[in-house]
């Protein structure tokens, strides 16, 4: 591998490392606030300890998300020292505020995680509220660094430098509104879903159901929520590239040739070498209804983007059919509990539901990485598009291979002790729970 | 003032507070790692608790200047991340594993694993800091920047780690409950603060001929004056127990070293290659940035202090109900 190569197997490998983590700095807060709200509201006692035992989670996944966060400021310069050159004036300002927004969320979640018995419970469920937004905002303000990247808005330049006479219009970037949505619902329906699935294994396991089903009770309403309003945020993001990044739509969808009535295609191998399609299912002219609402409208196909400036559409094909199918799994599953909840007021604990939650659970954080290689690959071969090749703002120094090898040895051991702690966690006993809900003696 | 003044005005200010707060959080596990004596875990837990709710706000100043140095100075950072490529790949390590390994710690129920990832923690601690203080010498350095390794490096590398252990010292005297725990720290401080200030007159002796700045801004002018004052002072507030005035010498102590580095650096970010003035971005992007700051300082001084005043004073209800986190490992309370 070339160095811009390895540069970009490490970043890449530290991004989808870190997203993880960073979706549950987005996700988990909001689910503590949900849980005490509803210990306040119900008086219930499962929900006070539900919820401490979630902050036990959050601070070992916060801190794993935090320290693989500023490892990835470090890397941006370490690896990317071009970009940063060339571009750091116009993105570093969206990292000066997504560190505003961290620090706020690190402080308040100091109150959070520790603080419980030294302030108020208003001034506590305050605190949780304020970690829950400075958490979207960071996240927010670092997705409008990677629309900005996609799509650049137009740039000033002097020596060689871009920069914004008004720094604050890089939040126009064009798709940086449908990019926050979605990326903000997919930290919410991973979080939640994966808390679900905890917990579903946990009741699959024959454990006391009463905590467990309080604990479905925080984390189904957040997961349906997000995965059902997930293929409108789709909808509108697809709507969006087809409008204005025709090449991440043409790779998205291995659509080769420009053409009106183009179809949607489902699965398939592209080969791009012959242009062609192997075992795809095609929906007459679904392309162009999804993308422009007329199903004459054309469709800019790969022949009308110069060689050059072709993403690679195998990868970039695949990632996204992943996404889809595993957020349309994610619907699917809220669908049937949403319609079992409304009919039978009690969330669905058929073993084969249960199960699905499990699968859930795994395919939330999956569909979050293929979505995120889908807006990486589809940029590809440009780190700004159109602007700057990410061969050239990759680093020159030599001798990245061993560095990567150590860094993919730190995130495995990270991985792995995460997950031994969190396990460790779930095979705690259930609190005992007195059989009538107590008013919080709070 | 220039906007590019103003702005590293603000990048030393930064630095400061990282020094004070994640600086004395690398001193925590410095002394972690050298905790000994009767009262060994009790020096521990000590520390442990000192850092829990603030650990991660304290680090998060070290972003803050980076980020500020990439957006303001967008050039010197390309060349300066190049050239002290190994170094922060390093630091970036060992913060990674500091962090992790100090949350792994508190919520690992295995007193094996607890104790290795206590060494990791007191490892990295100890590492970081070094790091830091060589490569701050190594920017002030007047030569082609890269991390040769020298005696000035070396033993600025020192420093700076036993100036963030004397902070750490000197932060526990305060927050240490009993007399006997206390005067471990106090010790602690007092050795600590001897080192330092030995390893700052190896490292401004040896600056001459590789940092003549450093020699004529610092070692012969106000900062090695004020520097020397503030170390004396310290020693013997320390020495006749007066902890809480103690702190705050130490901490002007450590403003002066980072204020003292900067004036040494002056005009220069790199040397031979980009000053202030040659790198500095738009004076728009300039202003975005110092507004971008005063938001900061408005939303994050008052959360920052609400946080402290938080944490100084006793819980509210009786400390029979654990809280869950505060015994970390230990088990949820049956009932409440």
């Amino acid at each position: 591998m070339d160095t811009a190569a390895l540069a970009r197997a490490q970043m890449g490998l530290s991004l989808a490392f870190h997203i993880v983590f960073a979706a549950f700095g987005v996700g988990l807060p909001l689910l503590l606030v949900i849980a005490d709200t509803f210990a306040a509201r119900t008086g219930d006692e499962r929900y006070r300890l539900l919820s401490r035992r979630m902050a036990k989670g959050t601070a070992i996944l916060f801190a794993v998300g935090a320290v693989s966060g500023t490892v990835l400021s470090l890397e941006l310069g370490l690896l990317w020292p071009e970009f940063m050159r060339r571009f750091g004036e116009v993105v570093g300002p969206l990292f000066a505020l997504e560190g505003v927004a961290f620090f706020l969320e690190a402080i308040f979640l100091g109150v959070v995680l520790y603080g419980r018995e030294r302030v108020s419970p208003t001034a506590y469920r305050l605190s949780g509220v304020v970690v829950a937004l400075s958490g979207a905002a960071s996240a927010a303000f670092v997705t409008v660094v990677n629309a900005f990247m996609n799509l650049p808005v137009e740039v000033q330049w002097t020596q060689g430098r871009a920069f914004l006479e008004e720094p604050w219009r890089v939040f126009l970037a064009p798709s940086a509104v449908t990019q926050i949505v979605h990326v903000l619902l997919s930290c919410y329906a991973v979080t939640g879903f994966v808390m679900a699935a905890v917990h579903a294994t946990l009741l699959l396991r024959g454990r006391d159901p009463s905590f467990h089903r309080a604990a479905l009770n925080v984390a189904l309403p957040v997961a349906i929520v997000s995965a059902l309003a997930m293929p409108l945020s789709g909808d509108l993001s697809a709507k969006q590239v087809t409008t204005h990044q025709p090449w991440k739509l043409a790779a998205m969808e291995a659509h080769f040739e420009t053409k009106a009535c183009a179809p949607l295609l489902i699965g398939g191998l592209p080969d791009e070498a012959t242009g062609t399609v192997r075992f795809g299912l095609e929906v007459p002219c679904g392309l162009s209804v999804l993308g422009k609402m007329d199903p004459n409208a054309v469709i800019t196909g790969l022949d009308q983007i110069p060689p050059s400036d072709r993403p690679p559409v195998t990868r970039t094909h695949l990632s996204f059919q992943v996404m889809v199918g595993a957020g349309g799994f994610l619907a699917l599953v809220s669908v049937f509990a949403l319609l079992w909840r409304w009919r039978k007021g009690a969330w669905p604990e058929q073993r084969w539901f249960l199960s699905s939650l499990v699968v859930a659970g795994l395919a939330a954080p999956m569909a979050m990485e293929a979505g995120w290689l889908v807006t990486e690959f589809g940029r590809q071969p440009y780190v700004v598009r159109g602007l700057l090749l990410t061969a050239e703002a990759a680093t020159k120094v030599d001798g990245l291979m061993p560095r990567l090898l150590v860094f993919s040895g730190v995130y495995l051991f990270l991985a792995a002790t995460v997950v031994s702690l969190l396990l460790g966690l779930f095979r705690e006993p259930e609190p005992t729970i007195e059989p009538h809900p107590v008013p919080d003696a709070a | 003032m220039p906007l590019e003044h103003a702005l590293a005005a603000v990048i030393v200010g930064g630095l400061v507070l990282y020094l004070l707060g994640g600086g004395a959080d690398f001193g925590g596990g410095v002394w972690d790692l050298l905790a000994s004596g009767p009262r060994k875990a009790a020096q521990r837990a000590l520390i442990e608790k000192a850092i829990g709710p603030i650990w991660e706000a304290n680090h998060v100043w070290f972003i803050f200047v980076f980020v500020l140095l990439f957006s303001a100075f967008p050039p010197a950072f390309a060349t300066l991340t190049t050239a002290l490529f190994t170094p922060l790949t390093l630091y970036a390590l060992g913060l990674v594993m500091r962090g992790a390994a100090f949350t792994f710690r508190h919520y690992d129920s295995d007193a094996r694993r607890r104790r290795r990832f206590g060494a990791l923690f007191s490892a990295a601690s100890v590492g970081c800091p070094f790091l830091l203080g060589a490569m701050g010498a190594a920017l002030v350095r007047e030569q082609p920047l890269s991390l040769a390794v020298d005696v000035f490096v070396v033993a600025a590398g020192l420093f700076t780690l036993a100036l963030v252990a004397a902070l750490a010292a000197t932060y526990l005297t305060v927050e240490a409950a009993d007399e006997a725990l206390r005067e471990d720290f106090r010790r602690r401080a007092l050795g600590s603060l001897a080192v330092a200030g030995l390893a700052s007159w190896v490292a401004l002796g040896t600056a001459e001929s590789v940092a003549p700045q450093l020699t004529a801004r610092v070692g012969q002018g106000g900062p090695a004056v004020f520097g020397t004052l503030f170390g004396a002072l310290a020693l013997a507030l320390v020495a006749t127990r007066r902890f809480r005035l103690a702190r705050l010498v130490v901490g002007a102590l450590a403003g002066t070293v980072v204020i003292g580095w900067a004036l040494a650096k002056g005009e220069t970010l790199v040397w031979g290659e980009h000053t202030l003035a040659s790198s500095h971005a738009q004076a728009s992007t300039m202003r975005f940035l110092l507004a971008a700051t005063v938001i900061a300082a408005v939303l994050v001084g008052p959360s920052l202090a609400f946080l402290f005043s938080v944490f100084s004073r006793p819980p509210m209800k009786s400390a029979a109900i654990s809280n869950g986190l505060d015994g970390g490992h230990g088990k949820e309370p049956k009932g409440a």
